[in-house]
């Protein structure tokens, strides 16, 4: 290693030493930051999940009885988990199946369903702004509609929502900025059963 | 949990001090650690390091912000690590430390001051001299090892624009250095 790259090794060591006001402060610019642009990023689906899921959430409930109307509560209800409808869609078309999470794009601004499943895993990619508005209410009316995860003997598939600019988030975990990866499947343990909307969702997908 | 509350579930030396710690930190200091080591399974080795690390430190410690007290003692170990591997690097730390390496200045016949310390206390001064939105970059990039990108989505700044602000704070860093007669 040259005599150039092992000072520059020792000022990257170095680094680990500044004030963890600074530290901590750096972290706390990118969330205001993030707060600000998010009103602007919303309109090209790049915000951040809080306001996301808060202006979504808000909006969709809003409409929620004509959105019922149409679709929801009129329909007959799947009496399926989601962990039995993602079963049930391998054999579709619209899978992809991956040996490694690192295959999986996360990056590429495609929205997909992700789920791991006898140590593959599979994606669903959703291919229409229709359907990134109906996984949004799906996650929205999980949130509010979640079971408790607690008494459930039921094996979980790991399921996460990657939506394409780096985040990741899990319909088992409950809606917080905490709860929101970046450029990984994380390992999470579930805090929560997805609603009948999240089941039916990929039910339609495949269908 | 606010910092302080889980900091006190360390002096009393509670068993759910680490399972709060890693709820509310464990996703930052497992990216941390990836970024530098682009390996899963080290990545949480280290993890765990910092777990140990911390529960030995508390009491006696008693960091304000726990989020930035515990990045520093992963991206230790994970360095230490990093330095020790014997594989040819690639990624992880070795493309920030190539970055970095923009600041050594170049004149070979000056003295410098190489480990007499000084170089701490100058780079928090010199951090503290760029602006807040370019010093939390340049922090986000060499001391959280977050990627371009992730500093682009969460500060809401064109992945360009965040190049540009780590070439101008490299090439600031580098002047400071020369000026210390550091490095």
């Amino acid at each position: 290693m040259s005599e150039k790259m092992k000072k520059a090794e020792y000022l990257f060591c170095e680094l680990s030493g500044i004030d963890e006001r600074i530290a901590a402060e750096a972290i706390e610019e990118g969330g205001r930051e993030v707060r600000r642009a998010s009103k602007r990023a919303f309109v090209i689906l790049a915000a951040a999940l809080l306001l996301i899921s808060v202006t979504v959430g808000s909006f969709l409930i809003g409409n929620l009885e004509q959105l019922d109307d149409a679709d929801g509560k009129g329909s007959a209800s799947s009496t399926l988990t989601l962990t039995d409808a993602l079963t049930k869609a391998q054999s579709s078309d619209r899978v992809m199946t991956y040996k490694e999470p690192e295959d999986i794009a996360l990056f590429d601004g495609v929205t997909r369903i992700v789920w791991k499943d006898d140590g593959e895993y599979r994606a669903i990619a959703l291919s229409s702004t229709k359907e990134e508005k109906r996984l949004d209410r799906a996650m929205a009316l999980s949130f509010k509609n979640a079971l408790s995860v607690s008494g459930t003997d039921t094996e979980l598939t790991p399921v996460w929502i990657s939506y394409g600019d780096g985040r990741v988030v899990t319909p088992y975990l409950k809606d917080s900025v905490g709860n929101v990866g970046y450029g990984e499947l994380f390992d999470y343990d579930a805090e929560m059963i997805p609603s009948i909307e999240m089941t039916e969702l990929v039910e339609s997908l495949v269908s | 949990m606010e910092d302080h509350q889980i900091v006190d579930l360390y002096w009393s030396r509670s068993e759910s001090a680490i399972s709060e710690t890693d709820r509310k930190y464990g996703r930052m200091l497992n990216s941390i650690s990836l970024s530098l080591l682009s390996s899963r399974e080290d990545a949480e080795e280290c993890l765990n390091d910092t777990y140990v690390a911390a529960w030995n430190a508390m009491p006696k410690d008693r960091p304000t912000f726990l989020g930035a007290y515990l990045s520093k003692i992963i991206r230790r170990i994970s360095i230490s690590r990093f330095r020790s591997q014997h594989a040819q690097r690639r990624g992880g730390a070795a493309e920030l430390i190539e970055e970095l390496s923009e600041c050594i200045p170049d004149k070979s016949d000056v003295v410098c001051d190489y480990e007499n310390g000084r170089l701490a206390s100058v780079l928090d001064s010199f951090l503290l001299s760029l602006d807040k939105e370019k010093r939390a970059v340049f922090v986000r990039r060499y001391f959280y090892s977050q990627p371009i990108e992730q500093i682009s989505f969460e500060m809401g700044i064109k992945s360009g624009s965040v190049k540009s602000i780590l070439f101008r704070a490299r090439e600031s860093l580098r002047k400071t250095l020369e000026e210390e007669r550091l490095l």
